[in-house]
Formats: structure tokens, C-alpha cells, sequence
């Protein structure tokens, strides 16, 4: 009985042609761009030409003008001396039409390349924005906590499985939610983090884990998050106008005031030759590039599942997980569609009618059913049986424990894919004091002061403007500090300082002396100083060289 | 006569790139050996270094040994034979190197402690001692580790002896003897009492 070989050929084979799937993908989702650039900055300068052109001529001046000419007299008859003045003044406009209007379409060409450039530049910058931010925001999106001596079995499981994978151990986090579903995230294997649920570890017996964590693993191995982070930042590029039209419709319905600055005067002028690229840039590039990134998504969970089967060579492990989650459901509220990708099943919520789209062209995961399916491919020894039991105990567990909203977790992190661009961190970055102060109650120095603190002591500092820190101390004391204070940014997440140990190893570290500190920088909108300095000088390049062709090319 | 000097000057231009085409060639023909040699120590690095991960595992369990060993002696005082076997396995295995004899020693030693654990069964105290527990849970946990640590070193073992058995790396691996390593195989009677015949069941 040695069906091994057979076995491990299919797992190989599945492998390759995932990768192949993988890079045709990209390829697509690449080429997909490009029309979308081409469009969208033809019809940027067709509206900056629109609103700032000098010379904006009608459509129909030149027929008015042909047909006044052929209303003059034919060269043979007889013609008076103001017939022939009028006759040449109006070819003499006509060509001066003709001539503006060849200027206008240089010009129109020379801006839609400065505009291509332009929006290549912000597709960089988004991926910059999503690649820089830290993992631990992430985490701090989900609600995660350490890992605590609680969970020591899964972190010993996920200890040998990265001796199996030859990788660094990932630290691994737990998500205080009922759902069983895990995720995995970080640019690179040595700085990547595991996160688990809470009713995933309750749920699951210790082989079923182990498949759990060997999945997400491979995630990190085969460098997913990386990739995944790449496709995103196009997918959000290309869904751009969509995604900003929608929240401009969103607060046009919301709000009584029906003025606003993007609206009335931000109108291409439309007409039938720019239709498609209307189709496209709307609605055609928006659902495609959903499409491509969850394609490539679900593919990268084919090839995790075989890569898992290959790691623990135990893929009945993983199958009886997956069947337990398909009874239980892993729908975690509050999840943003933008990390998504990252989790064990799908974590969105999908009901009516968006289930048989989302189901197949737009779902980020394939369904479970096609996963076991794939799975029994490379053992065909699990009995129909333990599956049909393993979902009934999910279900049973999904009953028991109901999905709640997880607490801690920012609401408003889940609405659309851009408030991850946009908000900064919401659960505020943990900091060490260099100098006293005092907690007060308002942002205000004559309100009641709550708190002193020393220096040396952790703090979380929220994202807020104004002249006072919004601050949370370790003992829960939430009040406003001084700006005044230095502060030097810890790599902890605000979680960790309510936890003795991890709080006093981090204070018996030594003090930054005043010499090594550099001023704290803010940040505005989640972006720091230097990207904003860079993007401004890069908006300043780009407008200026609409203005150099604005300038140079309509002044005669 | 203009067009014999074009004619002239082509011939040289092509003759200067004639010569040229067989210099590139052998450049590129270097630097592809060069990086398939890289290429080549790279992997048998990595086979050494997934080796040293099962070295560092199976350390690990023989330190946990003794401590075991004087566990069970505490209860089962008259076991002169299961200590002396499991004393003699660990030293075979201290003393064994390279893949092949470390894995015999160490079947030996998983069959030594299997009777250890066998002969503990009978001693109820013993089992429900705090300490006894703690340690075979640390040992199952090492022996999890070391099959981990042993399907990665078999999975670059076999890369790498893939790579230099096949073309055209083999010619460059036969020239600067990078030989084949053996495989962290369990010996077979460790593996047969565990194997379950589905078909007649």
C-alpha cells in the first residue's frame, strides 16, 4: 500500500499549474491598466481643456461660416467689392479654426501624457501608502490581542510547522471573535504575524489546527501577502472614480445641502465619442479589477490548501477543518473587504441575490465545497462520513456561539476600501514618554488633571489634531496630554501595554537619550511628513507641467 | 567605386562582428556557469542547514532523556533493563553522523523509548506524577519537531539531488564533486507497525 507517489504528483502538478494561473492573472490584471490610464487622462484633459482652454470654439461655428459662404455669390457672377472682403475674412477665420483647432488636439495629446504619468505616479504611491503600513494596524483593525499562555498548543503547532517550512516562527495573534477563521499578514516571512479566532481554537481539534495554521503558513511562504498586496493596490487604482463616485453619491443622498465643490462644474463635457471610456472607467475597470484580484485570491487558496496538504502530509486534518467552518459559517462582521484575501475562509458577509455573483466572480475564496473537493484529489481515504460529521459538529458550534460584533474593533473600518487609505490608526500607537506630564481631563490646562505621568512611561497617542494629545495610559486613564511632550514610538500594539509582563519589558528597555530623538512626526490622513512632502512635490511637478503646456501652446 | 568602398566597409563591419559573436558567446557561456555553481553551493548549503535543524531537534530529545529516565527510575526501581537500552540508544545516537546512521540510531532510540513508556503504564503513580507528564508531553513535542524538521531537510535533500543529477548541472557537479547526500530515512520496522491496511477493512 504505497499510493504516496501517485499522491504527491498531483499535489506537484496542482502546484504549477496554480503558479501558471497566477501569472497570467497579473499579466491581465497589468494589462488592464492600461486602457484605464489612457482613458482616464484623455478625459482629465478633455475637461481641463474644457475649463481652461483659450480657445474653446462650438461645434458648429465652422458650419455656420461654410454655410455663409456658400450663401455668398458663385465666383462668375458679379460681385461687389464688400462681397469679396466678406469672402475672404471668412476663410480667413475658417483657417484660423482649423489651426486652433490642431493646436487644441497637440495640446489635448500633450496633456493627456501628462496626466498618464501623473496617474501612474498615484498608483505608486498607493501601493507605497499599503505596503508601508504596519502590520500591527492591521491587527489593531481585527481586534487582535497576543497570543497568552493560553494559547501555547497553537503556538507550538505553528512553531514545528515553521521547522517543517523552513521559516522564522510568526508570531502569533488572537482575535477574541466566536468565528473560527485565522489570517495571516507581513511584507516578508521574518516579520510576519498568524492570527487566529478565538472560536477557531475552540472549534478545532489539534490535527485540524495544525492544517489551519499550515495554510496560512504557505500563505507566508509562498509570499501571498506580498503579491496580494500588489494586486490590491492596482484593484483599488482601478476602482478608484467608481469608489469616490459612490461616496459622492452616498453623501448627496445623505446631506439636505445639495452644493458641492465636485459636483455642478465637474462634468466632462459628454458626449458620444466618450462613452466608452465612461463604461470603462466606471463600471467596466471597477468590476474587472474586483474580478482579477479575487481570482488571483482564490488561486493563491488552491495553492495554500495543496501546499498545507504537502507541509503536515496530513490533508485530512485540514479537510475535517474545512468541513467544520463550512457547517459553522466564517462570516466575521466588521471584517474590511481590502484584507479579505488574507484569511483562512471568507470572512464577508454574503446574503439575497449578491450570493450568486459574489459566490463565483467576485468571492475572494473559492467555496469550501470546491476546496475539499480539490483536497480529496490528494487523499481519497476520507470516508464521506467523517466529513458529514465534522460539519454537523461545526454546525452545533455555530449555533452555541452566534457571531457578535467583535469588540474593539473599529466600525467603520468595514465599510468600503478606502477608509483603509484614508483613516488613519484608530486604535492610536503605543509611545514612551521622554518627559512628565500630566493627563488632563480636556483638552484644556485648566480642566482637572487625572494622571501624572513619568518618563519612560507607555502611552497610547490617538491619531487627533488640535493642541493636546489625545492619550490612554496603561491603567486605563484616557484624558489629553500637551503636545510639548516628546515621544518615541514603540512597536507595540496598544493591547500589549495593559499587559504587566510585556509592559515592564518594555519600560526595562533604555530611554532614547535627547541627542537620538528626532521630533516626533505626525501624521495627517495616516499618510507621515515625507509622503506628503512627496506627494505635494510630485502634484507640484504635475501641475506644473500643465501649466508649462497650457502656457506655451495657447497663447498665439 | 563608391559602391565597392560601401561594399568594402560592410565586409569589415561584419567580419569585426563575426569575431565579436563567438567572445559573447563565451562570456555568456561563464557567467551561466558561474551562476549555476552559485547555484549548486547554494543548495547543498541549504541541505546542510536543514540537516543542522534535525541535529539540533534530535540534541534536544536526548537532553530530555535523563531527566525521564530518573523520572521513572523514581517509581519503577527494578527496570534495570529498559534504562541500560534507552542509555545504550542515546550514546549510539551522540556518537552517529550524517543522515543515514543518525537516523538508524535514532529508530533505535524511538523503539527504546516506546518500551520506557510501555513499562511506565504499569506504574499508575507514576503517570499521574505532574513532572512525568510534563516531560513525555515535551518529548512528544520534540519528536513531532524532529519529523518536521525531517521532511524539510528530505524536501531540499531531494532538491538538490535532483539538480546535480540532472543537465546540464550534473556535468559542472560531477567536475567539483558535489555528491548526492543521503536521505533522513526511519528505519522500516519503525514505520511497519504503524501502517494501517485500508483494503481490508
Amino acid at each position: 500500500m504505497t499510493p504516496t507517489v501517485t499522491q504527491s504528483v498531483l499535489v506537484y502538478d496542482r502546484i504549477a499549474q496554480n503558479r501558471r494561473k497566477t501569472v497570467f492573472l497579473v499579466a491581465i490584471a497589468i494589462l488592464s491598466i492600461v486602457p484605464f490610464i489612457a482613458g482616464l487622462s484623455y478625459l482629465a484633459a478633455q475637461w481641463t481643456l474644457s475649463q481652461l482652454g483659450h480657445h474653446v470654439i462650438s461645434s458648429d461655428i465652422d458650419e455656420r461660416l461654410q454655410k455663409s459662404l456658400a450663401a455668398q455669390p458663385p465666383p462668375g457672377s458679379v460681385r461687389t467689392e464688400y462681397d469679396s472682403a466678406v469672402e475672404r475674412e471668412i476663410e480667413a477665420d475658417l483657417a484660423k479654426i482649423h489651426r486652433t483647432r490642431v493646436e487644441n488636439e497637440i495640446l489635448q495629446w500633450k496633456v493627456t501624457i501628462v496626466f498618464a504619468f501623473g496617474l501612474m505616479g498615484v498608483l505608486g504611491l498607493m501601493f507605497w501608502s499599503l505596503a508601508s503600513s504596519p502590520t500591527s494596524q492591521v491587527l489593531a483593525m481585527c481586534g487582535a490581542r497576543p497570543a497568552g499562555p493560553a494559547e501555547a498548543e497553537a503556538k507550538r503547532l505553528l512553531e514545528n510547522l515553521s521547522i517543517g517550512a523552513g521559516l522564522p516562527v510568526p508570531k502569533l495573534y488572537v482575535i477574541d471573535s466566536p468565528v473560527p477563521n485565522a489570517f495571516a499578514a507581513g511584507m516578508d516571512p521574518s516579520r510576519s504575524v498568524v492570527a487566529v479566532t478565538h472560536g477557531l481554537l475552540a472549534l478545532l481539534e489539534h490535527r485540524e489546527l495544525e492544517g489551519v495554521l499550515a495554510h496560512e503558513m504557505s500563505h507566508i511562504g509562498n509570499r501571498d501577502t506580498r503579491l496580494n498586496t500588489i494586486v490590491t493596490s492596482i484593484a483599488i487604482f482601478l476602482r478608484l472614480p467608481y469608489l469616490m463616485r459612490q461616496r459622492y453619491l452616498q453623501a448627496r443622498r445623505q446631506s439636505t445641502n445639495t452644493w458641492s465643490p465636485a459636483g455642478g462644474r465637474f462634468r466632462v463635457p459628454y458626449t458620444l465619442a466618450l462613452a466608452p471610456i465612461y463604461v470603462y472607467v466606471f463600471f467596466i475597470a471597477p468590476v474587472l479589477a474586483a474580478a482579477i484580484r479575487a481570482a488571483i485570491s482564490r488561486s493563491r487558496e488552491f495553492q495554500a490548501d495543496a501546499d498545507a496538504a504537502l507541509l503536515t502530509r496530513y490533508p485530512e486534518g485540514l479537510l475535517r477543518a474545512l468541513a467544520k467552518i463550512r457547517g459553522c459559517g466564517s462570516a466575521l462582521p466588521g471584517a474590511n473587504g481590502l484584507i479579505s484575501h488574507l484569511y483562512f475562509s471568507d470572512p464577508a458577509q454574503v446574503e439575497g441575490l449578491m450570493s450568486l455573483f459574489r459566490g463565483n466572480v467576485l468571492a475572494t475564496h473559492p467555496p469550501i465545497e470546491t476546496r475539499i473537493n480539490r483536497l480529496m484529489e490528494f487523499n481519497g481515504g476520507v470516508p464521506i462520513s467523517v466529513l458529514e460529521e465534522a460539519a454537523r459538529v461545526g454546525r452545533d458550534f455555530g449555533r452555541d456561539h452566534p457571531a457578535l460584533k467583535t469588540p474593539g474593533t473599529a466600525d467603520s473600518m468595514g465599510q468600503d476600501e478606502l477608509s483603509v487609505l484614508t483613516t488613519g490608526s484608530p486604535m492610536g500607537r503605543v509611545h514612551r514618554l521622554l518627559g512628565d506630564a500630566t493627563v488632563y481631563d480636556q483638552p484644556d490646562l485648566k480642566s482637572a488633571p487625572l494622571a501624572r505621568l513619568k518618563t519612560g512611561d507607555l502611552v497610547v497617542v490617538f491619531d487627533d489634531p488640535g493642541k493636546f494629545r489625545q492619550i490612554l495610559t496603561h491603567n486605563q486613564t484616557f484624558g489629553y496630554m500637551v503636545r510639548s511632550v516628546k515621544l518615541h514610538k514603540m512597536d507595540m500594539l496598544p493591547a500589549e501595554i495593559h499587559d504587566p509582563k510585556t509592559r515592564e519589558a518594555a519600560m526595562a528597555k533604555p530611554l532614547p537619550t535627547q541627542e537620538t530623538v528626532v521630533a516626533h512626526k505626525d501624521s495627517i490622513a495616516g499618510l507621515t511628513y515625507t509622503q506628503l512632502a512627496i506627494t505635494a512635490a510630485f502634484a507640484v511637478v504635475v501641475f506644473a507641467g500643465i501649466f508649462i503646456v497650457l502656457t506655451n501652446f495657447s497663447g498665439n | 567605386m563608391l559602391t565597392a568602398l560601401l561594399l568594402l566597409q560592410a565586409a569589415r563591419t561584419s567580419a569585426i562582428f563575426m569575431a565579436m559573436i563567438p567572445v559573447a558567446l563565451t562570456a555568456l557561456m561563464i557567467l551561466f556557469t558561474i551562476s549555476l555553481y552559485n547555484q549548486l553551493v547554494r543548495a547543498r548549503v541549504r541541505t546542510r542547514e536543514a540537516w543542522s535543524g534535525i541535529d539540533v531537534q534530535l540534541k534536544r530529545r536526548a537532553s530530555l532523556i535523563p531527566n525521564l529516565v530518573q523520572t521513572v527510575r523514581g517509581y519503577a526501581t527494578h527496570e534495570h533493563e529498559v534504562f541500560s537500552e534507552v542509555a545504550q540508544a542515546r550514546g549510539a545516537l551522540a556518537k552517529a553522523s550524517g543522515p543515514a546512521a543518525s537516523a538508524a540510531a535514532d529508530g533505535i532510540l524511538t523503539q527504546a523509548l516506546g518500551r520506557l513508556m510501555a513499562v511506565a503504564e504499569n506504574y499508575p503513580a507514576l503517570k499521574a506524577a505532574g513532572n512525568f507528564s510534563q516531560l513525555q508531553e515535551e518529548l512528544a513535542d520534540t519528536e513531532e519537531k524532529i519529523a518536521y524538521a525531517r521532511q524539510f531537510y528530505n524536501q531540499n535533500a531531494m532538491s538538490y539531488n535532483t539538480r546535480i543529477q540532472t543537465f546540464p548541472a550534473n556535468m559542472l557537479a560531477s567536475w567539483f564533486r558535489f555528491e548526492p547526500v543521503t536521505f533522513f530515512t526511519a528505519e522500516p520496522s519503525v514505520n511497519e507497525d504503524i501502517q494501517v491496511n485500508f483494503a481490508k477493512v
